[in-house]
C-alpha cells in the first residue's frame, strides 16, 4: 500500500518557495526506511548534478548514488547552482568544505539545512519542530544512503531528539532561492517540496 | 645531530596532534574508531599497463581541447601572455597539497595581442570547471607565447609557440585515485555511518544489547538493524570492520575499520561509463 503523509509545507511553485516550521503539535511522523528511493523526495533516484554520485553504489537500475549525491540533488533543486558545490568531498569533511566558503554552519536546525554528522553522513533537513517554550522539539531529515554492502540501496527518513547522540553534529545552511529565477537543474516537476511518501508495507 | 632530534620530535609532536585533531568531539563518547592505513597515494604505484593507456586516451583529448583554444584564439591573435592565477582551483582536497598537482591548481588569465601589439581578447581559462580533477591537468604554460609569427608584432619574433602543459598518464591517475579516496564513501568512515551511529545510540545511553553468533541486537540500533542486528566482524568487497566489546565495560566499542591499503584500491582502477560519463573509479 502506498501510503502518503504531509507532515509539513515547503512548497515549491515554479518559481518561489515558501517554507514553515511545524509547531510540535502535528504529529511526530514515523521512521521510513526504503530499499529503494521512496523515503527519498523530490524525485530523487540517484544521480546529482554535482557529480557525487561518481563515488557512490550502484542500484539495481545500475544508477549510481550516495548520500552527499541525495543532497547535492536537492541543493541543485532549493540552491542557485554554485560549481563550488562541487568541491565538497566525503560526507565527514562537509562541514569543513562548507566553511571554506563561506556557509553558515551551526548547531541550530533549520528546514532546508543539511544536517551533518562527523561519522561521515549528510541528509536533508525536511522540517523543526518546536516546543511550546520555542526549542527544538525535533527534526525530521531524509538521505540515501552508500550503505554498508554496496548492492544494497537504502533510503531514509528519520526523526532526531536533540541532546541525544544520534543528533546530527552540524547543520549547514546554504542559501535558498527565496523568489524568483530557477533552481539549477531538474527542477521539473517539483511542486510540493515536502510531501513525504512513505515506503511500500 | 642535534637538528635531527628536533626534527624526530617534531614528527612525533606532528602525530600526536594530529591524532588529537582527528578526533572529533562526536567520537569522544565510548567508540574508538580506527581507520587504519595511510591515504597517501605515492608515485610508485603500479598501474596496470592497459589502465595508463586508457588515462593517455583521455589526456590525448585533453590536448584537442587546449589546441582548439589555441586556434580559436588565433584568428584575431598572433600573441599570448599567460599568467597564472593566484586563486587554487581546489583548495580544501589533499591533493593541492601533492607537488606534482601543483602546477595545475590554477585556471590561467589569457591576453591575446595582434599586430602592432594590439590587444584582442581577454580570457580566464581552465580545462574544465567540472569537479573531475583528472581534467586540471591540461593547462597552459606562463609567459608570453606565438601563435603564428607577424611582420608587425615584434614579440611573435622570437616568443615561443604556445603549447599546452600536460600531467602524465601517471599522473592523471593518482589524481583520480587521490580525488576517490577523499570522496568515496567506501574509502571513509561514512560508508558504516549507520552502524557506528547505532553503536553510539547504545553506547551512550547503556541500551542493553545481547549477542548471538557473533551479531549484536538492540532497542537502540537504527531501525534497519531491528532484524538482522550488526555482525561483530564483517567482511565485504570494499572493506568491512571488527567490532571490540571491552571486557571492562560493555558499553565501550572499538570500531576498527578493515580499511583497503591504496595500491589495493589501485588495482581496482577502471574507467566507467554511466550518465553519459566517462570517468576513473575504484572498489566495486
Amino acid at each position: 500500500m502506498l501510503q502518503k503523509k504531509k507532515v509539513s509545507i515547503g512548497l515549491f511553485l515554479g518559481l518561489g518557495l515558501v517554507q514553515f516550521a511545524t509547531p510540535a503539535s502535528a504529529a511526530v511522523p514515523s521512521n521510513c526506511t526504503s530499499t529503494g528511493y521512496a523515503c527519498t523526495s523530490y524525485g530523487y533516484a540517484g544521480i546529482d548534478p554535482y557529480g557525487y554520485w561518481r563515488y557512490g553504489a550502484k542500484d539495481s537500475a545500475g544508477r549510481w548514488h550516495n548520500c552527499t549525491s541525495y543532497v547535492a540533488y536537492v541543493l541543485s533543486l532549493i540552491s542557485p547552482y554554485d560549481s563550488r558545490y562541487a568541491h565538497f568531498h566525503d560526507a565527514t569533511k562537509w562541514d569543513t568544505d562548507a566553511a571554506a566558503i563561506g556557509i553558515p554552519i551551526s548547531k541550530t536546525p533549520e528546514v532546508w539545512d543539511v544536517a551533518q554528522w562527523n561519522y561521515g553522513h549528510v541528509a536533508f533537513v525536511e522540517d523543526v519542530v518546536y516546543n511550546s517554550s520555542g526549542s527544538v522539539a525535533y527534526i525530521v531529515t531524509t538521505s540515501d544512503n552508500y550503505s554498508t554492502n554496496p548492492s544494497n540501496l537504502v533510503t531514509t527518513r528519520r526523526v532526531y531528539y536533540p541532546g541525544t547522540s544520534a543528533y546530527p553534529d552540524n547543520f549547514l545552511h546554504f542559501p535558498v532561492i527565496s523568489s524568483g529565477g530557477g533552481g539549477g537543474g531538474g527542477g521539473s516537476g517539483l511542486v510540493n517540496l515536502y510531501s513525504v511518501t512513505a515506503p511500500k508495507s | 645531530m642535534n637538528s635531527r632530534f628536533l626534527t624526530g620530535f617534531l614528527a612525533v609532536l606532528t602525530l600526536v596532534s594530529t591524532a588529537i585533531v582527528s578526533s572529533s568531539p562526536a567520537l569522544a563518547s565510548s567508540i574508538d574508531i580506527k581507520n587504519e592505513g595511510s591515504g597517501y597515494v605515492s608515485s610508485s604505484i603500479a598501474w596496470s599497463p592497459a589502465l595508463v593507456l586508457e588515462a593517455k586516451a583521455h589526456i590525448h583529448s585533453e590536448r584537442a581541447t587546449v589546441r582548439s583554444l589555441f586556434s580559436n584564439l588565433a584568428k584575431k591573435s598572433n600573441v599570448l601572455h599567460v599568467k597564472k592565477d593566484k586563486v587554487k582551483l581546489e583548495s580544501t582536497g589533499s591533493i593541492s597539497r601533492y607537488s606534482f598537482f601543483k602546477p595545475f591548481n590554477h585556471a590561467v588569465s589569457i591576453e591575446g595581442y595582434g599586430d602592432w601589439g594590439a590587444k584582442s581578447r581577454s580570457l580566464t581559462w581552465q580545462a574544465s570547471t567540472d569537479a573531475d580533477l583528472t581534467s586540471y591537468l591540461a593547462t597552459i604554460r606562463e609567459g608570453v607565447c606565438r601563435l603564428s609569427w607577424s611582420l608587425f608584432n615584434p614579440e611573435t619574433w622570437f616568443s615561443p609557440d604556445c603549447r599546452g602543459f600536460y600531467g602524465s598518464a601517471e599522473s592523471y591517475l593518482r589524481t583520480g585515485l587521490i580525488q576517490w579516496l577523499e570522496n568515496a564513501p567506501a574509502a571513509n568512515t561514512s560508508a558504516y555511518f549507520l552502524e557506528l551511529s547505532s553503536l553510539e545510540s547504545v553506547s551512550a545511553g547503556h541500551v542493553p544489547y545481547s549477542l548471538s553468533n557473533g551479531i549484536m541486537y538492540s532497542e537502540g540500533f537504527d531501525p534497519i538493524f531491528a532484524v538482522s542486528g550488526i555482525k561483530l566482524d564483517e567482511t565485504f568487497s570494499s572493506g568491512g570492520w571488527i567490532i571490540a566489546i571491552d571486557p571492562e565495560d560493555k558499553w565501550h566499542f572499538t570500531f576498527t575499520a578493515k580499511r583497503k591499503s591504496v595500491a589495493d584500491w589501485a588495482a581496482t582502477g577502471r574507467f566507467v561509463t554511466a550518465d553519459g560519463q566517462t570517468f576513473l573509479s575504484f572498489g566495486q
